[in-house]
């Protein structure tokens, strides 16, 4: 077959060209020196997210009628597409605010330079909360959190594991769903504290779990719809059942009470080393067209009003001071507030973090 | 013969189209190389474990899918060619309307089946949960068959229904023809044989290809084409997962090669059945009586292929309850008003249906034009230019909506970044992909006309608009409005390219607004009903389409598609 030969042969020599894009792609070490190629003004506030449900058409609404700023939602994916998305961009973005990297997430663009400091003022948000920030406080603006916990079917466990070695042993064998640190953030940000929580022997650990035949999924949903025992997953097609124990949120009991009639078999789990507080920040990235209408939208985002609906429209707690979730239908009973939890990199740095999912993945395909 | 001012006509316009078109592809490709420090053929050899995995999966679908096609698609043919042509036709559409099914839609309607259906639908996720490639390969392999199952009835049928029973009846007195396997050989496979190889190249092609459908229904599985969109975005990041940009650009190039030889396959299977096409055409207009087993497998066809749809709309207005379900329009009204999808439906509407319009707009007067160049270069006897200009069009089939996708996003990144944001994006992807269909449909039928119409034209004082506008196009009329609907009816449909663009675009089609609502945490029962309440209307506006085009579709026109 001549002709598609000759196709391949088309395909093939774009790419010979040149193989030497390389030299300037590579990221900047000292911000200073940074320069980003601004994005032109068109009036508009670009924000990019993934689907954050607390960006209602009412909130939309009301943060333009407040300010007259025009708003457009750019919506990707999940939060590590959102940090992708970012680094894509590489300071030539073509958003001007980021909204739900957390603090596995935020470090890594702030590391290359393409987020700006923000002076939005906090005053209102938990002193816990900016302690747990640290550093990327400067960069970020923290608008929601909550706590990533294993969640367990009181249904099929007759005593509920206290340590993470309980299972490993073989009353586990196939029955714990972890969503892969690769691919799904709040099996990252599991993976990040059981790193800072059990040192060294976090790696034994997974060991053991996948020689335990730990089911290993892609996504949240696919651990917690599918093969977790205790959740909504049980009324919805191809649900298998398998896992009684999996990886979501600490409050997450206390969400399937509140849509489930105040009834739930699920409880959240604080294991020593399986418990990490995720804190999901908005950034106004460098080279943005209209940072000061960014951070307007950051310190609405964090204005009382607004800030209240999380636990009902984002399905996370607010930040600010006094802030809990609602007491309706269960939904405060059946969540778990844990006293120790790792947050941001897991006390890694970026290099660490890389190196440490470059390891996992080797471990995953072994 | 040509003149040299038509030659360079023809260059000016093939260098922009080759840059359009492979441009991306090409720097989005040194992109990853330079990322990832492997030059596309290493990539491709020295594939991981992972992509081995995708690989191997992805083969083992679209191969499967292709023999479930054959298999249950050549006894449909058979029992419909046998139905009277009034009811022929309907029948014959009916079972046609999955393949414009957009496939979100599709997958959505398996997902409602396994959920309402009652006895399929626990069969179906029994079945589901017994392995073969993780928990819902079997459903998605009955997806994919239905989805394709036009593919044989729309080649087969038509040859079938016109081969006049004579004679069979004088072949069984031959010798040749005396016993069922020899009348199999002398003439069935001889008729049938390239017709059912194209369909399966083309299943093989569009299951090889498929991602909505394995991201819903088999959510464990990992092929090709969802390795490439889900985590594509990470790829091409200097110093960010240089693996990752290694493994894209291995499969891609193997996800080319295996496409690239079902495209081979295909465009051989297809020259020999339009040539056997020809020689059966017109023998027999197929009115004896159907017999009752025929009719009543042609009727089950029509009850398969409608089912899903139907259980779709069921599925919007079913809302699961603690203690099992009620019916309500909750799921309706949420989408409508868009309350935490933040898209709402009308929104989503609006840009599906102007992106459908642009799409059109800007891959008929393309595609008319690849279609008459490599007409006129085959009248003149420039098989190369030819050949060349076909080609090109045709490239889109050997790459991915995904591949597309990820092209655009990285190709463009390098030289205007600004046109990432643009509206203009998502159409012009579009009309890449839907190009090749719009060729395939429009060539035959400019093909079919009578060479010396023109000239005669001509001679008669009319001029090249009035020639073109009073000959050409009212002759042409019947094959532009079936590629001007394929084309309405893909773009409204269209994920994979989407999903991976209109996350830059800031506006959400309709198809990505059904994946959003799939895609968020299902604590609240309406969420999943929202999901197909969105997913209900846009099925409805392609099967409007495609309906719509259906009177102007005549049994020569589309290539089978």
């Amino acid at each position: 077959m001549k002709a598609p030969a000759m196709l391949m042969v088309l395909l093939l020599a774009g790419t010979t060209l040149s193989g030497c894009l390389g030299e300037d792609l590579l990221p900047v070490e000292d911000c200073s020196t940074f320069v980003a190629d601004t994005r032109s003004d068109d009036g508009v506030l670009r924000v990019l997210t993934y689907d954050i449900a607390s960006l209602t058409p009412e909130f939309l609404e009301a943060f333009r009628n407040e300010t007259g700023i025009e708003v457009e939602l750019v919506r990707t994916g999940d939060a590590g597409a959102v940090l992708e998305q970012v680094l894509l961009y590489d300071g030539a973005p073509q958003v001007d605010l980021v909204l739900g990297l957390d603090g596995s997430y935020l470090p890594i663009a702030v590391a290359r330079c393409l987020i700006s400091e923000h002076g939005v003022s906090l005053a209102g948000v938990q002193t816990s909360i900016l302690d747990a920030s640290g550093d990327i406080g400067a960069h970020g603006v923290p608008f929601d959190h909550g706590w990533v916990c294993l969640n367990a079917d009181s249904g099929a466990i007759d005593t509920m594991p206290t340590s993470l070695w309980n299972l490993t042993e073989p009353a586990y064998e196939g029955r714990v769903a972890l969503p892969s640190p690769l691919s799904s953030s709040p099996g990252r940000a599991f993976f990040l504290a059981t790193l800072e929580g059990l040192g060294d022997e976090a790696w034994t650990w997974w060991e053991a779990m996948l020689a335990n035949d730990a089911i290993v999924t892609s996504g949240w949903s696919e651990a917690y719809e599918i093969h977790y025992s205790g959740g909504y997953g049980v009324w919805g097609e191809g649900h298998i059942g398998d896992a009684a124990v999996t990886v979501s949120y600490c409050h997450s009991p206390g969400v399937e009470a509140y849509y489930g009639g105040n009834a739930t078999t699920s409880v959240p789990l604080a294991l020593p080393g399986g418990v990490y507080h995720q804190i999901e920040y908005g950034a106004v990235l460098t080279g943005a067209a209209n940072a000061s209408a960014a951070e307007a939208f950051l310190a609405h985002l964090v204005s009382p009003e607004a800030n209240a609906e999380m636990p009902y429209q984002n399905l996370m707690y607010s930040v600010l001071e006094g802030a809990d979730l609602p007491e309706e239908e269960g939904y405060r009973h059946h969540s778990l507030v844990p006293t120790e939890a790792a947050s941001t990199l897991g006390g890694m740095d970026v290099v660490a973090l890389d190196l440490a999912l470059d390891a996992l993945a080797l471990l995953l395909e072994a | 013969m040509q003149s040299p001012q038509r030659r360079w006509a023809d260059a000016a316009l093939i260098a922009p189209l080759a840059v359009l078109l492979l441009g991306p592809l090409a720097v989005a490709a040194n992109r990853l190389w330079a990322v990832g420090g492997v030059d596309p053929a290493t990539a491709a050899l020295d594939l991981s474990p992972a992509g081995w995995r995708s690989a191997w999966s992805s083969i083992q679908l679209a191969f499967l899918a292709s023999i479930g096609v054959v298999l249950l698609g050549t006894p449909v043919a058979f029992a419909l060619a046998k139905q009277p042509a009034r009811r022929r036709r309907w029948m014959t559409t009916a079972v046609a309307l999955p393949f414009v099914t957009p496939s979100i839609v599709a997958a959505v309607a398996f997902l409602a089946l396994m959920d309402v259906s009652g006895p399929i639908g626990s069969t179906l996720r029994t079945a589901s949960a017994t392995t073969l490639l993780g928990p819902g390969s079997i459903a998605l392999l009955v997806a994919m068959v239905w989805f394709n199952l036009s593919l044989v009835t729309r080649m087969l049928t038509p040859a079938l229904a016109r081969t006049d029973p004579a004679y069979l009846e004088q072949l069984r007195l031959l010798p040749q023809g005396n016993s069922a396997w020899l009348r199999f050989r002398a003439w069935w496979w001889p008729v049938l044989g390239p017709a059912l190889g194209a369909a399966a190249g083309l299943t093989f092609t569009f299951a090889f290809t498929s991602f909505a459908v394995v991201r819903w229904l088999a959510p464990e599985a990992t092929t090709i084409e969802l390795l490439l969109a889900e985590q594509g975005s990470g790829a091409g990041i200097p110093g960010y997962r240089t693996g990752l940009s290694r493994l894209v650009l291995g499969t891609a190039v193997v996800q080319g090669l295996a496409l690239l030889v079902a495209a081979v396959v295909v465009n051989a299977m297809q020259r020999h059945h339009g040539a056997r096409m020809l020689q059966t055409t017109t023998l027999h207009n197929g009115d004896a009586p159907a017999s009752r087993q025929s009719t009543a497998l042609a009727m089950s066809a029509v009850v398969f292929a409608l089912t899903p749809l139907l259980a779709v709309l069921a599925a919007s207005v079913r809302v699961r309850t603690p203690s099992g379900h009620r019916f309500g329009l909750d799921g309706w009204r949420r989408a409508l008003s868009g309350d935490a999808g933040g898209t709402g439906l009308v929104d989503a509407f609006a840009t599906s249906v102007g992106t459908a319009v642009w799409t059109v707009a800007i891959a008929m007067p393309v595609g008319w034009w690849c279609a008459s160049a490599v007409l006129s270069a085959e009248r003149a006897d420039h098989r190369r230019r030819a050949q060349a200009i076909d080609l090109l069009a045709m490239a889109p089939l050997v790459v991915s909506s995904a591949m597309v996708g990820l092209g655009s996003l990285l190709g463009l990144l390098r030289f205007a970044p600004n046109l990432i944001a643009s509206p203009v994006l998502l159409p012009m992807a579009h009309a890449t992909l839907v190009l090749p269909v719009v060729v395939r449909v429009l060539l035959p039928a400019m093909r079919a006309l009578p060479d010396d119409l023109e000239e005669q034209a001509a001679t008669l004082g009319l001029g090249p608009w009035h020639r073109w506008s009073l000959v050409r196009l009212p002759m042409l009329r019947p094959a532009a409005v079936v590629a001007a609907g394929l084309a309405l009816a893909f773009s409204l449909g269209e994920f994979g390219a989407s999903w991976i663009l209109v996350r830059s675009t800031g506006s959400t089609t309709l198809a990505v607004l059904v994946d959003a609502w799939l895609a968020r945490p299902g604590f609240d029962a309406t969420t999943r009903p929202a999901a197909m309440a969105v997913a209900s209307v846009l099925g409805l506006l392609a099967a409007g389409v495609m309906l719509g085009v259906e009177r102007w579709r005549d049994d020569r026109i589309g290539g089978g598609l």
